[in-house]
C-alpha cells in the first residue's frame, strides 16, 4: 500500500482506487476481450508471418497476376503476381506499427503537457491552452499531410507529423482530469506531506487520470492507422511497394473493376482492426465509467 | 370540478436487483378523498419511490407489487396510453428541485398550455387564457405578461409555483408533491406550503405530500405516515403522531427536531439506517433501537393497529415514551402511559 | 448578449494569429533549403538566389513572419510557382466543390445519424441500441478511401446509378455527381456523429423537465418535440462544428479518388508539383474555415439558447 493510502486508512478517509493499467485489462465486459483476443490474434499474424506464409510479399511473379482467390491463394494475387494474402500478413506489421508509435509518442507528450497545464494553472495553463486551440483549428488530415508534404513522404516523417498534431486531445483530457483531482484529498494529503510537485504529479495523481486518456488512445489507434493507410494510398506515406494496406489498396484501385480482391481484402484488414481496437476501447470507457460511478 | 377519490395502496413492494431487500416494502395506506397525507422518512426510506409508483414514474429495472387504487383504477395495471392520460388529468405531481423542472426553451406559458391541450381539446388562445388562469391561482403576479417568460427569469420559489401551475393546468383531483420546499429557503417555503394547503381546500383536492422534514409535514398534513429502511412503521394523524409516538424510530425523529429558542443541542438517533439491498432480519430499525429485544431481530414485524387509526410497525409500541420535545399545538388529553409514569 | 459575441469575436484573433505562425512555419520545416526544394529540377545557383532575395530567406525568422504577415494584411498571400499567378485565386475558384461537398454531405450524414440516434437513445439498452451501437462500433474502422472505390464499384460501375468521375456540368447534374463522394463522407463521419448525438439524447431524455413533463401528462409527441429533440439542437451543432476537421479531412480523399477539382484534391497535386505556396494557402484557408464555423456554432448558442440570448 502507498504511504498515501496508509494515510488516508489511518484517518478514515476512503482509500483512492488505482485504476491501473492492467485492471483495465483484466476487467470483465465479452466485448473488451473479444477485442483483446482479436488483437493478440492479428499481432501474433504479423510476428509470425514468415510461418503462416510460404511466400515471399514482395517477389514478383507476372505469370500469375491477378488470380482470384484459390487455395493456392486465399486471397488472390495482384497484378504483380504477389499473393495477396501474405502481403496483408506482412503489411499488419505497418500498420500495428503505425498505430503504436502514433499513438505512444503523442500520448505521452500530451500526457506531461496537460498535467504540467492543469496542475500549475495561470499564464503556464493559459499559453499551452492557446497553442491547442491553434492546432485544433486545422483539420488533422490536412495538418499531417501538409507536414509530410514540408518533410518529404516516408514512415518516420508521418510519425513526426502525427506526433506534432496528436498531442493535443491528449493533453485536454489529462488537464481535465489534473484539475479535478487536484482538490481530491490524497493529492491535498501528499502535499501536506511535502512531496515534491513532480512526484505528487507523476506517481500519485497521473494513475488515477490516466484512463480516459487510455481509452481515448484506443480511437487514435484506429484514427492513426487510417491516417497512415491514407497517406500509404496518396504516396506520401509508406512507400511501395512496402505491402502496408493503405498502398496496397492505391496498388490495386485501377483493377478493383476485374480483380476487387486486390482492393477489398486489405481494406477488410483495416476495418477488422478498427472493429477489435473499438471493442476495446467501448469496454474500457464503460469499465472507466463504472469506477467512476461507484466512487 | 370533478371530486376527489380515494388513493389506497394495498401491500406496495418494490424492488430493483432480483434476489436484493426490497426498497419500499408492504407498504399499504390510504389518502381519503380531500384529504392530506405526509409521509416522512429519512433519505433511502423509500419514500420518494413509493409517491412516483403511484404514477409508474420509477427508474427502470424497477419491479412492482401489491396494488395502487384511485377511485376504482388500478393503476399499476394501466397501459402506457392510459397512464399518460391519467398522470396531469386525474393525478398531478410536483418534485423537488424547481431550478431544473423546466424546459429551459420554454416560454412557462407555453410549457402550461401544452399540458392543457395533451388532455383537453381546446383551441391555443383559450389554453393560453386558462394557463394564465392557473398562473394567477398560484400566486404569479402579472401573469399574462410572465406568461411569455423563460423558467431562468423567475426566482426558485417563483418556479416551484409555476411547477405547481403545470400539475395543476389540467385540474386533477390528488397532488403527489415529492419534496416540494427542499430545495427552498425558509421563507418561500412556507409560502409554497400555504398554497398548497389553500389550494387543496379550495377545490377539495387530495394532497400526499413526501418530506424528509416533519416541520413541513406538520404544517400541512392531517395524517402521517414514518418511513424507514423501505418500510411504514407509523401511521396517524399527525398531532398524535408527534405528541405521543408509538414507534422508536418516530420518537427519535420528533425529538430531533430542532425547537427554536431552546439553546439545547441538536439531537441525533445514534447509528446510521441499512444499506439499502443489504439488511438484517427482523426489524430494520433494531441496531440502533433501546427497546429492542431478541423478539425484534427475527422475522417480518406487522404493522400492528395501536388504537383507532394509529398503525405502528413495533413489538414495543406501548413502551414508547413521548418525547422531550415541546410541540406547540394544543395537546389532547394525556395518555395511559404519561398517567403512569406520573 | 452582445457583450457574449464580441467576447467570443475577440477571442478569434489570437487563435487567427496562431495560425497563421503555423501556417508560416510550415514552409521552415522543408530540409535543406528551401530556394532548392521550391525550385526543384529548375534550381540554378542563379534563380536559387534570387527566390532566396524574393522570399527575404536570409532575414531573421521573426521577421520573415512580419513581411509575410504584412503580405497577407493586404491580400498578397504569395505566388504559385507552378501556375505562375497569384495563390488566391486560384484556391478560391476551388472553393466552391469543396463547400458543396461539405454541405451536402453533412446534410446526408445527419440524415443517417439522426433517425438511428433517436432510436437507439428511446430503446436504450434494448437489442435495437444494442444493434445499433455494435454497427458504429463496426464501422468506425472503415478507410474512406477504400469505401470510396467500393461504393464507386458497386453503386457506379455495376449498378450504374452516380457516375463516378467529375462534377458534372453545374446544377442538378453537379448534383448527382457529387452524391457518391458525399456518401462516403457522410458514412465515414455518421458513426461518430450518431454516437454523440444518441450520448446528448440520452442525457436530455434523463433530465428533470422531462420527468415533469411525462408527470402532467404531456402527449409523447410533444415531450419528443418541445423536450427531447429541441433541447438536442444546440449540442447537435456543437457536434457538427467539432466534426468539421474530420468531414474536410474526409473532402480530401474523396475529392481525389472521384476527380473533383476542390480544395483537397488542390492540395494534394500541389504536392507533388513542390507549390508550396499553394499548400501554405490551402492549409490556411481550411484552417480559417474550421475557425469561421466554430465561431457560428458557439454564436449560434447565443441566439437559441434563451438563457444566453436574454442575458445583457
Amino acid at each position: 500500500m502507498t504511504a498515501m493510502n496508509r494515510i488516508q486508512r489511518a484517518r478514515g478517509l476512503p482509500v483512492r482506487p488505482v485504476r491501473s493499467f492492467w485492471q483495465l485489462l483484466a476487467a470483465p465486459g465479452w466485448g473488451r476481450r473479444i477485442g483483446i483476443v482479436g488483437m493478440l490474434l492479428i499481432t501474433a499474424a504479423a510476428i509470425f508471418a514468415p510461418f503462416l506464409t510460404p511466400y515471399d510479399p514482395e517477389a514478383l511473379d507476372l505469370a500469375t497476376g491477378l488470380q482470384a482467390p484459390s487455395a493456392a491463394h486465399w486471397f488472390g494475387t495482384n497484378q504483380l503476381g504477389q499473393d495477396i494474402y501474405t502481403r496483408v500478413l506482412y503489411g499488419a506489421r505497418i500498420d500495428l506499427l503505425i498505430g503504436t508509435v502514433g499513438v505512444s509518442i503523442p500520448f505521452v507528450m500530451g500526457i506531461v503537457v496537460g498535467l504540467v497545464a492543469g496542475w500549475f494553472g495561470g499564464w503556464v495553463d493559459g499559453l499551452i491552452g492557446r497553442i491547442v486551440d491553434v492546432v485544433v483549428a486545422f483539420p488533422f488530415l490536412v495538418l499531417v499531410i501538409a507536414i509530410v508534404a514540408m518533410l518529404g513522404p516516408g514512415l518516420v516523417n508521418f510519425f513526426i507529423a502525427v506526433s506534432l498534431v496528436s498531442w493535443v486531445a491528449y493533453a485536454r483530457i489529462i488537464r481535465g482530469e489534473t484539475l479535478v483531482a487536484k482538490n481530491r484529498e490524497y493529492v491535498l494529503a501528499a502535499r501536506a506531506l511535502g512531496y515534491r510537485d513532480t512526484r505528487i504529479m507523476f506517481r500519485h495523481l497521473l494513475p488515477n487520470a490516466i484512463a480516459p486518456a487510455v481509452v481515448f488512445a484506443m480511437s487514435d489507434f484506429i484514427l492513426d492507422i487510417l491516417a497512415g493507410a491514407s497517406l500509404g494510398f496518396f504516396g506520401l506515406g509508406v512507400q511501395p511497394p512496402a505491402p502496408e494496406w493503405g498502398v496496397m489498396i492505391a496498388e490495386g484501385r485501377n483493377f478493383v473493376i476485374t480483380a476487387p480482391w486486390v482492393v477489398v481484402f486489405p481494406g477488410l484488414a483495416i476495418i477488422t482492426v478498427g472493429l477489435f481496437v473499438s471493442l476495446i476501447g467501448d469496454g474500457l470507457a464503460d469499465w472507466v465509467r463504472r469506477v467512476d460511478a461507484r466512487e | 370540478m370533478r371530486a376527489s377519490e380515494r388513493l389506497v395502496l394495498e401491500r406496495l413492494t418494490v424492488t430493483f436487483a432480483k434476489g436484493r431487500r426490497p426498497v419500499v416494502r408492504d407498504v399499504s395506506f390510504e389518502v381519503e378523498p380531500g384529504g392530506s397525507v405526509g409521509l416522512v422518512g429519512e433519505s433511502g426510506s423509500g419514500k420518494s419511490l413509493t409517491l412516483r409508483s403511484v404514477l409508474g414514474l420509477l427508474p427502470t429495472g424497477a419491479a412492482v407489487t401489491g396494488h395502487i387504487r384511485y377511485g376504482d383504477q388500478d393503476l399499476l395495471a394501466l397501459s402506457g396510453r392510459d397512464m399518460q392520460r391519467m398522470r396531469g388529468s386525474r393525478i398531478g405531481m410536483v418534485f423537488q428541485d424547481p431550478m431544473s423542472a423546466l424546459n429551459p426553451i420554454l416560454r412557462v406559458g407555453v410549457a402550461i398550455e401544452q399540458v392543457i391541450r395533451s388532455h383537453e381539446t381546446v383551441d391555443k388562445a383559450t389554453a393560453h387564457r386558462r394557463a394564465v388562469a392557473i398562473m394567477e391561482r398560484v400566486g404569479i403576479r402579472d401573469a399574462e405578461a410572465r406568461s411569455r417568460s423563460y423558467p431562468h427569469q423567475f426566482s426558485g420559489g417563483m418556479r416551484q409555483r409555476i411547477v405547481i401551475a403545470m400539475a395543476l393546468a389540467a385540474n386533477p383531483t390528488l397532488l403527489l408533491a415529492d419534496e416540494p420546499t427542499t430545495a427552498l429557503d425558509v421563507v418561500v417555503q412556507a409560502a409554497i406550503l400555504r398554497l398548497l394547503d389553500g389550494l387543496r381546500r379550495q377545490q377539495g383536492m387530495s394532497l400526499l405530500l413526501v418530506s424528509h422534514d416533519f416541520g413541513v409535514v406538520a404544517g400541512v398534513c392531517e395524517r402521517v405516515g414514518v418511513m424507514y429502511a423501505g418500510e411504514l412503521v407509523e401511521l396517524g394523524n399527525t398531532h398524535e403522531v408527534l405528541r405521543a409516538p408509538r414507534h422508536p424510530y418516530t420518537r427519535g425523529l420528533v425529538e430531533s427536531l430542532p425547537q427554536s429558542g431552546e439553546g439545547e443541542r441538536m439531537r441525533s438517533i445514534p447509528g446510521m439506517p441499512p444499506e439499502p439491498g443489504g439488511m438484517p432480519d427482523g426489524c430494520p430499525f433494531a441496531p440502533r433501537c433501546t427497546l429492542a429485544t431478541d423478539e425484534c431481530r427475527t422475522g417480518i414485524i406487522p404493522l400492528l393497529q395501536v388504537a383507532p387509526g394509529r398503525w405502528a410497525r413495533c413489538l414495543h409500541s406501548d413502551l414508547v415514551e413521548p418525547p422531550d420535545a415541546v410541540i406547540r399545538d394544543a395537546a389532547p388529553a394525556p395518555t395511559s402511559v404519561e398517567m403512569a409514569r406520573g | 448578449m452582445a457583450r457574449y459575441v464580441v467576447y467570443r469575436l475577440l477571442q478569434t484573433i489570437p487563435v487567427l494569429f496562431g495560425v497563421s505562425v503555423v501556417v508560416f512555419l510550415l514552409v521552415r520545416l522543408i530540409p535543406g533549403n528551401p530556394a532548392i526544394a521550391i525550385l526543384g529540377s529548375r534550381a540554378t545557383p542563379e534563380l536559387v538566389a534570387r527566390v532566396k532575395d524574393e522570399l527575404g530567406l536570409d532575414l531573421p525568422l521573426w521577421q520573415q513572419y512580419l513581411n509575410w504577415l504584412g503580405n497577407v494584411m493586404r491580400l498578397q498571400f504569395g505566388i504559385s510557382f507552378f501556375y505562375q499567378s497569384d495563390v488566391a485565386p486560384i484556391t478560391f475558384g476551388r472553393l466552391p466543390i469543396t463547400l458543396a461537398l461539405l454541405i451536402y454531405s453533412t446534410l446526408m450524414a445527419l440524415f443517417i445519424s439522426v433517425p438511428l440516434a433517436t432510436i437507439a437513445a428511446l430503446r436504450r439498452g434494448g437489442f435495437v441500441d444494442q444493434a445499433i451501437r455494435l454497427l458504429f462500433t463496426a464501422t468506425l474502422g472503415i478507410p474512406s478511401f477504400w469505401l470510396a472505390i467500393i461504393l464507386a464499384l458497386v453503386l457506379g460501375v455495376q449498378l450504374k446509378l452516380f457516375p463516378i468521375a467529375g462534377p458534372g456540368n453545374g446544377g442538378l447534374d453537379t448534383v448527382w455527381h457529387l452524391t457518391l463522394p458525399a456518401l462516403t463522407i457522410a458514412l465515414s463521419i455518421s458513426p461518430i456523429l450518431a454516437r454523440s448525438l444518441r450520448s446528448s439524447l440520452i442525457e436530455v431524455l434523463g433530465s428533470d423537465p422531462i420527468t415533469t413533463g411525462r408527470a402532467a401528462g404531456l402527449r409523447r409527441p410533444t415531450l419528443l418535440w418541445s423536450y427531447t429533440l429541441r433541447n438536442s439542437l444546440l449540442p447537435l451543432i456543437t457536434v457538427l462544428a467539432l466534426n468539421l476537421g474530420w468531414m474536410i479531412g474526409g473532402t480530401v480523399i474523396v475529392e481525389q479518388v472521384f476527380g473533383l477539382p476542390g480544395l483537397g484534391s488542390l492540395l494534394l497535386t500541389s504536392i507533388s508539383s513542390r507549390d508550396y505556396a499553394i499548400i501554405q494557402f490551402v492549409t490556411l484557408v481550411f484552417a480559417v474555415l474550421v475557425i469561421l464555423v466554430n465561431l457560428v456554432a458557439d454564436l449560434s448558442y447565443a441566439f437559441l439558447d434563451p438563457r444566453v440570448s436574454l442575458r445583457r
